[in-house]
C-alpha cells in the first residue's frame, strides 16, 4: 500500500542565508534545496501573515526526485532520462509520477529576535490530487513547530498522515465518478458499492447486486420488503460494521436489520469519512477527521473555484491586440474565460499574476485554469504536468524551458517581460494581456470549409426534410417531433452542432465571410492578426461560446454550486474535443480521425455516430469558429493523450460498436426523428442494459443538468407503438439498477 | 473639445516616470528607506522576501521603486530586475565595515551587466546617525567610484530612519536624467 505523504518538508527565512530548507524527511528528495525554499517561502511571505501554496515535483531536472520512490521502479540510469518529454523524445523510461506539494507558511513578528519576525513553512509531498485534505494538520503542526521548535514535528506529520486508514476506500471507476461528479447533491450515490465492500462480491455482474436492489436506498428512506437472502445478509453486513469504524457513531439503536443497513450507509458517498491521529509534541494524541473525496481526477489538485476565475476575469473585455486567431475565437467579443480555454488547449504559455496578494490566490486560478480546460481530469489530461501553480523568479530558468507552462506568481516583473509568456491574466485588475510578442498563427493547414462536407447532416425541419426521409412516414404532425426546448439548460447541451437554429439559412456566400475565421484568412497578408473590422461581424450572432458563457453568468449569478459550474465546462470540453474529431475526419484524406467516432447521420437502418450537424450553416459556422484553435491543439501534449486514452477506451468499454452519447444527444436535441430511429436506438439501449458496467456507461451520458433520464422518457408517449415498446424495454431494464434514481 | 483639453493639460502637468532599482546587501535599509520615502514614515521593517515595489511621487516625478531583498542567496535574482532600469540605488550600511568590500564586488558585479550600461548610480552612504559609519568619501574610495569614468555616479549621506539625505539622492537622479533625454 502506498503511502499518503513521499516526504514532509520544513523551511525558514534565515536574515543572513535568505529562504533556507532546513529539513526533509524521512529523507531528503535529491532536489534542488535553494529552489524547494524559495518555493516553500513565497515571494512577498513578509507581507502575509500566512499563505498556502502548491508547486510539483518530478516536473523537470531540477525538480525530480533522486533517487526516485521505491515504488517507482527504480531503474539505474533512469532518473537522468526522466526529463520533459519535449527534451528528451525518446525516451524509454516512463515519466516519474508527478508529486504535489501543499505547502503552508506562516510569518510571525517576534521583537525578541534579530530583525523582527520569523518566517517557517512547512509542506507535504503526496502523489494524491486531493492533498487539500492535509491542511488542518498542516496548521496544527506548524502551530507545534513554532511553539516548541522540536525537530521531530516533520516524523510526527509524516507518521500521522500515513497512518490514515484509506484501505476500506471503495474502487470507482472513471465512469463512477463522472456519474458521482455530476449530482453533487445527491449524497447516496453507489450506496451499494459500500456494502458491496464489506460483502466482499464480486463485481461486473449484475447479479451480484440482486439481493442489494431490493433494500429502497432512495430519498425517503423507508425500510424495504425484504425477503430473507436479504436478511441474512443484512445480518452478516451488520456483524461486519461492528468490526469497523464506519457508521460506528451512528449505530446507538439497533432496532432491526433494515435499519442498520440505512442507518449504516456514509451520510454522503462522494467521501470517504476516515480520521487522522496527530500526536503533539506534549505527546497529547489529537484526532482530526478528514474526508476524502472519491471522485476526484488527477488533473484537479487541491480546492480551487472555477467560479472565483471566472468572476475574476468577466469584468473587462479581452484586449484587442495583438489579436491571435488561437485566442479570439469570437474576435473581440471572444469572453476572458474562452481565451483561456483557447491558451490553455493551444498549448500557450499562461501566467496568473497577483502582486501583494496571498501566494494562495494565484495558486487556486492556476489548479483552476487546468481542471476548468481538462474538463475536471475528465476529458482531458496533460495540463497539470505543465502547472506551477506558484512560482518565482528562481523557478524561471526551469519553467520557462517547459512548452506551454501554466504559472502562478506574484511577481510584477512578469508583466514588464512579454517574452516570458503568451497571455498573463492580472488577478489585481482582472485584465488579460495578450504577449506583444506572442508566435503568430496565420494559416489554417486544411481548408475544410471551401466546400460543403461529403459526411451528410440532420436535417431539422425548417431547413426542409432531405429525400432520404421523404418516406409516408415523414408526414408526421410536429407533435411527435421530440422538441430539445422542452428540457432546460439546452443552449449549453453537449454538441453546439445541434444548439441553434438560424431563423432562416443564410446563403452559403454570406456564411462564408461572416466568421473571425474567414476574416482571419482575408487579413494574412499584412500582419497575420485579426483586423478589427471583424469586431462587429458577429454582433448580429452570438458565438456558440458567448451563448455558453452567459449561460455560466446567470448560472452563477443563480447562485449554482461549484459541481454545477464543472460539469458545465465538462460539457464544453467534451463538444470541443467532438467538434475537433469531425474537423480531423473532414481534413484527412481517408477520413477519418483517431480522436472520435466516423460521423455519419442515421441512415438506412444504421444509427447514427460521430458529430453530425443539422445543416450546412451550421456545419460552417462552428467548424469556422472553432479550425484554429482546433489546428492549434492538435499540435500538443493534451492531444496526444486524448488519442491514446481514446483507442484505450475503444478497447475497454462496455457498449461496444456504437457511439452512445450521440444517440443520447439524437434523443436529446433533434427536432424530427425518424420513428425508425428512435426505436433503433431505444432497442440498442435495452440491449445493451445487460451489465452493471453498460448501465453506468449510459447513465453517465445522462447527467441532471441535462435533464436526467428525461429525454430518454419520451420514448414513452412516442405515439408510435413499437418506438413506445422499445422505451418500455430498456426502462424495464433500467428499473432493476440502482444508480438510475435520477 | 472637452478631450483634447484635457489631453493638453495632462501633457502639460505630464509627471516624468523614473524606473528605480534599489539593491544592496541585506540589513542595508533598502526597505526602511522605501517606505520612508514612501510614507514619510519610518517603519519598522523584517526582511524581504523577493522584493517590494512601490510608487513615490516626488517633485513632479514618479518614482517607481523596487526593493530586492539583499540575501546571499538571493542575489542571483536580481539579474531579473535589470531590463528597464534607469537608476540603480545602491545602498551601503556606512557602518558595517566588514562588508564593505563584499559590496563593491556586488556593485560593480551589477554594473557590469549589459541591461544596466546606461542607467545612473546613486550611491546611499545609509546608517549616518550611527557611531564610527564611515563618510561618503569614504565610501566613494571603497567602492571605487573614481575610476568610474563612463557613468554618472553620486554618492550622499542617509539616514533611511530620519529621512535625512533621501529625496536630495532623488533630486539628483531626476535632474540628471532630464539632463540625457534633452
Amino acid at each position: 500500500m502506498e503511502n499518503n505523504v513521499a516526504y514532509c518538508l520544513l523551511a525558514e527565512f534565515d536574515i543572513d542565508q535568505g529562504s533556507t530548507l532546513s529539513q526533509q524527511y524521512p529523507f531528503p528528495t535529491g532536489t534542488d534545496e535553494h529552489l524547494l525554499a524559495d518555493l516553500m517561502i513565497p515571494e512577498g511571505a513578509h507581507d502575509q501573515h500566512e499563505d498556502w501554496t502548491i508547486f510539483f515535483l518530478n516536473q523537470t531536472p531540477a525538480n525530480t526526485i533522486a533517487p526516485p520512490l521505491d515504488s517507482e521502479a527504480p531503474t539505474p540510469f533512469a532518473r537522468h532520462r526522466r526529463t520533459y518529454s519535449r527534451l528528451v523524445p525518446h525516451q524509454d523510461h516512463p515519466k516519474p509520477q508527478l508529486l504535489h506539494v501543499l505547502n503552508l507558511v506562516r510569518t510571525k513578528k517576534d521583537d525578541s529576535v534579530p530583525r523582527g519576525a520569523l518566517v517557517k513553512a512547512l509542506a507535504i509531498c503526496s502523489k494524491q490530487p486531493y492533498i487539500h485534505i492535509y491542511k488542518p494538520i498542516l496548521l496544527l503542526a506548524l502551530e507545534d513547530y513554532f511553539q516548541s521548535g522540536s525537530p521531530s514535528i516533520l516524523a510526527r506529520l509524516y507518521d500521522a498522515i500515513n497512518n490514515m486508514s484509506t484501505s476500506a476506500v471503495p474502487p470507482i471507476s472513471r465512469s463512477e465518478k463522472m456519474i458521482l461528479r455530476a449530482a453533487p447533491d445527491r449524497k447516496d450515490l453507489f450506496a451499494e458499492k459500500w456494502s458491496h465492500f464489506f460483502f466482499k462480491r464480486q463485481s461486473d455482474d449484475s447479479d451480484a447486486f440482486n439481493p442489494m436492489f431490493h433494500v429502497d436506498m432512495s430519498r425517503n428512506r423507508r425500510s424495504s420488503s425484504n425477503s430473507k437472502a436479504v436478511n441474512s445478509l443484512e445480518e452478516e453486513f451488520e456483524e461486519k460494521l461492528k468490526r469497523t469504524s464506519i457508521g460506528a457513531s451512528e449505530q446507538q439503536s439497533l432496532n432491526g436489520p433494515n435499519q442498520s443497513f440505512i442507518e449504516t450507509m456514509p451520510v454522503d458517498t462522494h467521501y470517504f469519512k476516515t480520521s487522522i491521529s496527530y500526536m503533539n509534541v506534549d505527546y497529547k494524541s489529537i484526532s482530526l477527521p478528514t474526508r476524502v473525496p472519491l471522485s476526484t481526477f488527477d488533473e484537479e489538485i487541491g480546492d480551487y473555484s472555477i467560479i472565483n476565475l471566472i468572476q475574476t476575469f468577466s469584468a473587462h473585455p479581452v484586449p484587442p491586440s495583438p489579436m491571435h486567431p488561437h485566442l479570439h475565437t469570437s474576435g473581440t467579443s471572444t469572453h476572458p474565460i474562452i481565451l483561456l480555454f483557447n491558451a490553455l488547449i493551444t498549448q500557450k504559455r499562461v501566467v496568473f499574476l497577483g502582486y501583494g496578494k496571498p501566494a494562495s490566490l494565484v495558486t487556486n486560478f492556476v489548479l483552476a485554469a487546468c481542471a476548468l480546460v481538462s474538463g475536471g481530469g475528465g476529458v482531458l489530461r496533460g495540463f497539470i504536468e505543465r502547472a506551477f501553480p506558484y512560482t518565482c523568479l528562481k523557478d524561471l530558468d526551469n519553467f520557462l524551458i517547459i512548452p506551454g507552462y501554466i504559472a502562478g506568481v506574484t511577481n510584477p516583473r512578469f508583466e514588464d517581460n512579454h517574452g516570458w509568456w503568451d497571455v498573463l491574466f492580472n488577478i489585481n485588475t482582472g485584465k488579460v494581456i495578450v504577449s506583444s510578442q506572442i508566435e503568430p498563427v496565420s494559416v489554417l493547414k486544411s481548408n475544410i470549409l471551401s466546400s460543403p462536407s461529403s459526411i451528410p447532416n440532420y436535417h431539422s425541419p425548417n431547413s426542409g426534410i432531405s429525400s432520404q426521409f421523404k418516406s409516408p412516414s415523414s408526414t408526421i404532425p410536429s407533435s411527435v417531433v421530440m422538441n430539445h426546448s422542452s428540457s432546460s439548460g439546452s443552449a449549453s447541451q453537449s454538441t453546439h452542432s445541434n444548439n441553434h437554429n438560424l431563423s432562416s439559412p443564410p446563403s452559403w456566400s454570406k456564411l462564408g465571410m461572416s466568421d473571425s475565421f474567414s476574416s482571419a484568412m482575408s487579413n494574412t497578408s499584412d500582419d497575420g492578426s485579426i483586423s478589427t473590422s471583424q469586431r462587429n461581424d458577429n454582433s448580429h450572432r452570438e458565438s456558440s461560446d458567448n451563448i455558453f458563457m452567459n449561460e455560466i453568468m446567470a448560472l452563477i449569478n443563480e447562485h449554482y454550486g461549484e459541481a454545477h459550474i464543472r460539469a458545465r465546462f465538462t460539457d464544453l470540453v467534451s463538444s470541443f474535443v467532438r467538434m475537433a474529431s469531425r474537423y480531423e475526419e473532414e481534413a484527412s484524406a481517408i477520413g477519418c480521425t483517431s480522436i472520435g467516432f466516423s460521423s455519419h447521420p442515421f441512415s438506412d437502418g444504421l444509427l447514427g455516430s460521430g458529430t453530425v450537424f443539422n445543416d450546412e450553416s451550421s456545419r460552417v459556422r462552428e467548424l469556422s469558429a472553432n479550425a484554429f484553435r482546433i489546428e492549434g491543439w492538435q499540435d500538443t501534449a493534451t492531444y496526444k493523450n486524448y488519442r491514446h486514452d481514446f483507442q484505450q477506451y475503444l478497447k475497454n468499454r462496455a457498449i461496444k460498436d456504437i457511439d452512445v452519447a450521440h444517440q443520447i444527444n439524437r434523443l436529446r436535441t433533434a427536432r424530427a426523428m425518424h420513428p425508425s430511429e428512435a426505436q433503433m436506438i431505444y432497442q440498442f439501449l435495452a440491449q445493451n442494459t445487460e451489465t452493471y458496467d453498460q448501465v453506468v456507461e449510459i447513465v453517465e451520458q445522462l447527467p441532471p443538468h441535462l435533464d436526467g433520464l428525461l429525454p430518454l422518457g419520451f420514448g414513452l408517449i412516442h405515439p408510435h407503438k413499437s418506438v413506445r415498446e422499445a422505451a418500455m424495454d430498456f426502462f424495464i431494464k433500467l428499473q432493476t439498477y440502482p444508480e438510475t434514481f435520477f | 473639445m472637452g478631450s483634447n483639453l484635457s489631453k493638453a493639460l495632462s501633457s502639460l502637468w505630464k509627471t516624468k516616470e523614473l524606473r528605480l532599482l534599489m539593491l544592496g546587501l541585506d540589513a542595508a535599509g533598502k526597505t526602511t528607506i522605501l517606505y520612508k520615502l514612501k510614507l514619510n514614515q519610518s517603519v519598522t521593517t523584517i526582511p524581504t522576501v523577493g522584493f517590494n515595489v512601490e510608487t513615490v511621487t516626488y517633485k513632479n516625478v514618479k518614482f517607481n521603486v523596487w526593493d530586492v531583498g539583499g540575501q546571499d542567496k538571493i542575489r542571483p535574482l536580481w539579474r531579473h530586475y535589470y531590463t528597464g532600469t534607469q537608476g540603480l540605488v545602491f545602498v551601503i550600511d556606512s557602518q558595517d565595515r566588514d562588508r564593505i568590500e563584499e559590496a563593491r564586488q556586488e556593485l560593480h558585479r551589477i554594473l557590469g551587466d549589459r541591461e544596466m550600461r546606461d542607467c545612473l548610480l546613486l550611491v546611499f552612504a545609509n546608517k549616518q546617525d550611527l557611531p564610527g559609519a564611515m563618510s561618503p568619501a569614504e565610501v566613494t574610495e571603497k567602492l571605487g567610484l573614481h575610476k568610474m569614468r563612463e557613468r554618472s555616479w553620486y554618492v550622499h549621506p542617509s539616514c533611511a530612519t530620519t529621512g535625512e539625505g533621501l529625496f536630495e539622492g532623488l533630486s539628483w537622479l531626476s535632474t540628471n536624467v532630464k539632463k540625457r533625454t534633452q
